[in-house]
């Protein structure tokens, strides 16, 4: 992908986000300048942003970025980093804490380059109960209930 | 008593053992969840508020305070080492500071951070005694439009704060603005932009959009191999500050120690302006502007002393008039309220153990701060070396674990990730996500403003930029915005008639 393509892009990201919330916003109860309602700000926000989104589109058609936008060959790294977060968010509450902390440290490890499993495991495990006893006894953070665990 | 006196009355107080021990306590805990991030001092200072109920009002007064000055100064290690904002106010530290982690120079960036907030803790607490009272009252004088107008002039004038483009960090100012919208209005009670989530409705956590967009965000960099150096091995020697970078640092720590203190007398996130406005400040007073955000000593001085300084301040309309500017002070409040204690300006008069036993007690905590942490420099430092795949994985789990503390909330996970992608292709597109941290943490304040102002006039909006204050700050902002693009018309004016 080109870095022109990739800010026009962004510049209609932008406009269809604050075009958006301004729509949305005048939805809301309206008021004046006198007696405000909770539309002025959003509509003034969006407002700013649609503005701001314009300039950055013109000016990248009229001197457009040049050199490209790599991001291909990290793809699938960035990927599997980010389902394993998505993943660590939808098995807190089944799992609970210490089996989902494990699984999560597992696969991190793995993603970084960590490839022996045994090694992989201890460390995981170990990290695991540090975190478990600095989290919860001492700071008393409350991790939800393993709901497929009883 | 006049404030030497109350000062060495206060010291007298404050190194009873049992006051002594509470402020141990309590500059360590606050280290450490300031380290930690997500997990910020509120949650330390509820978590621990059951446990004061056994203590002397001063003692458990003492502790809460270690904890929240505490926190400010721990904030920055991780940000430092890790590019994780330990605390919020610490995110303008990862700008310079990670760099120079990049660089090898780890060591220097977290012995000035040290020593820049011992220094703003120690500005602060003169201040407290000596100017506190008479600064509070004339805090006391702002209201909404002048609020307004300070915080709308801070964001135009801190724009310029990280030298990318105008429009990109307006851009990033309107994303910011657009986010903090998100949930119930403060007037009018009325739902915005929650699509039917209750979650939604208390808004967006700033603590997971900051992680994510730098912690999350680097740990996605992190796994781009050939893109990013490994910081350098460091040698014992090179953990200090050479003497040209002491020179660079001394006076944006004295900057941004006066700069925290009296952005600590107004309410709101006061820390983390003051952080942002003495890293604007610095970049604009230096001769080399185009190191900043590539590791310039003078980006971590000026915004760790800037925040220990509004840490500090903040504690003045607290003690000195009885007003929370922020829920720091209001749980400091409820501890004052619990224990029974004279709350308001009587406090001086009514209780001079707790209000000059807690100022005292400050130094003592910057002192206890300083032994504790520059001994530790050397082995945060070492962390370093460790493998790859381990830093990652702790900064995966430390930032999981440490947003889904601050609310309970696995929203905040969820919000944590996808902030975190963004900030991974904001970065790649040139962006700078500090500026949207910093609009997220002042819609609230700007809306909430505007909204009370346009009440006060009756909609004559005019009349908020007549107002004395708002006029005269009106007339400092643009002076600050106006005159670097005069001087420097002149500048080059004068070049060209003495080229010609």
């Amino acid at each position: 992908m080109t870095q022109r393509a990739a800010n026009l892009a962004v510049a209609t990201a932008f406009m269809a986000i604050g075009a958006g919330q301004i729509a949305m916003a005048l939805r809301l109860p309206g008021g004046s300048l006198a007696e405000p309602g909770p539309n002025l700000f959003p509509v003034f926000v969006g407002a700013l942003m649609s503005a701001s989104a314009t300039v950055y589109l013109v000016r990248e058609l009229l001197h457009g970025s040049t050199g490209r936008l790599d991001v291909k060959e990290q793809l699938p790294k960035i990927a599997g980093i980010s389902l394993t977060i998505a993943l660590f968010a939808l098995l807190l509450p089944r799992l609970g804490f210490v089996p989902t902390a494990f699984l999560l440290q597992l696969a991190m490890l793995r993603l970084f380059g960590l490839k022996r499993l045994v090694p992989g495991m201890a460390l995981s495990a170990a990290m695991t109960l540090v975190a478990y006893f600095l989290f919860t006894p001492l700071l008393g953070v409350r991790f939800p209930n393993a709901q497929w665990l009883g | 008593m006049n404030p030497f006196e109350g000062l060495w009355f206060g010291f007298s107080v404050a190194l009873q053992p049992g006051n002594l021990l509470a402020c141990f306590a309590g500059v360590l805990i606050g280290t450490i969840v300031g380290v930690l991030p997500g997990i910020g001092p509120m949650g330390a200072m509820a978590l621990l508020l059951p446990f004061t109920y056994s203590m002397s009002p001063a003692a458990a007064l003492i502790m809460l305070a270690g904890i929240f000055y505490g926190s400010m100064y721990g904030g920055s290690t991780m940000a430092i080492l890790m590019k994780v904002p330990g605390e919020v106010s610490s995110v303008v530290t990862t700008l310079d500071g990670y760099e120079m982690t990049m660089r090898g120079r780890a060591g220097p960036a977290l012995f000035v951070a040290a020593i820049g907030s011992f220094v703003a803790g120690s500005i602060g607490i003169l201040g407290l005694a000596i100017v506190g009272p008479a600064l509070a009252r004339a805090a006391v004088a702002f209201g909404p439009p002048e609020f307004f107008v300070l915080t709308l002039l801070g964001l135009i004038i801190l724009s310029r704060l990280t030298g990318s483009s105008l429009i990109r960090a307006a851009l990033m100012i309107a994303l910011g603005l657009s986010i903090s919208t998100v949930g119930m209005e403060p007037m009018s009670g009325v739902s915005r932009f929650t699509f039917g989530s209750l979650d939604l409705a208390q808004g967006l956590e700033l603590v997971p959009i900051a992680v994510g967009l730098f912690g999350i965000a680097e740990l996605l960099r992190m796994a781009e191999d050939s893109f990013v150096s490994r910081p350098q091995p460091v040698r014992v020697k090179d953990l200090l500050p050479s003497k040209s970078e002491w020179r660079r640092a001394r006076w944006p720590i004295v900057r941004g120690s006066v700069i925290g203190f009296l952005f600590g007398l107004i309410p709101g996130p006061t820390a983390m302006i003051a952080a942002f406005s003495s890293y604007a400040l610095e970049r604009r007073l230096s001769k080399t502007p185009d190191e900043f955000g590539k590791g310039a000593i003078e980006g971590v001085a000026g915004p760790e002393a800037a925040n220990n300084g509004a840490a500090q301040g903040s504690f003045i309309p607290l003690l000195a008039l009885g007003i929370p500017f922020g829920p720091v002070s209001a749980m400091m409040l409820t501890a004052l309220l619990i224990h029974g204690a004279q709350t308001g300006p009587l406090l001086m008069t009514a209780n001079p153990e707790i209000f000059w036993g807690v100022t005292s007690s400050m130094y003592v905590g910057n002192v206890a701060l300083v032994l504790l942490n520059l001994p530790f420099i050397g082995a945060f430092v070492a962390l370093l070396r460790l493998p790859k795949y381990f830093i990652a994985t702790a900064i995966a789990l430390l930032c999981l674990v440490g947003t889904y503390a601050v609310a309970n909330s696995m929203l905040d996970i969820w919000v944590l990730l996808i902030s975190g992608v963004a900030g991974y292709l904001l970065r790649k597109l040139h962006f700078e996500p500090a500026m949207l941290v910093l609009a997220l943490a002042l819609g609230p304040i700007l809306e909430k403003s505007l909204i009370q102002s346009l009440f006060l006039v009756q909609g004559n909006w005019v009349e908020i930029f007549q107002r004395p204050i708002t006029a005269a700050i009106f007339v400092i902002g643009a002076l600050i915005v106006l005159a670097p693009l005069v001087l420097r018309r002149f500048a080059s004016a004068g070049a060209a008639e003495s080229r010609s």
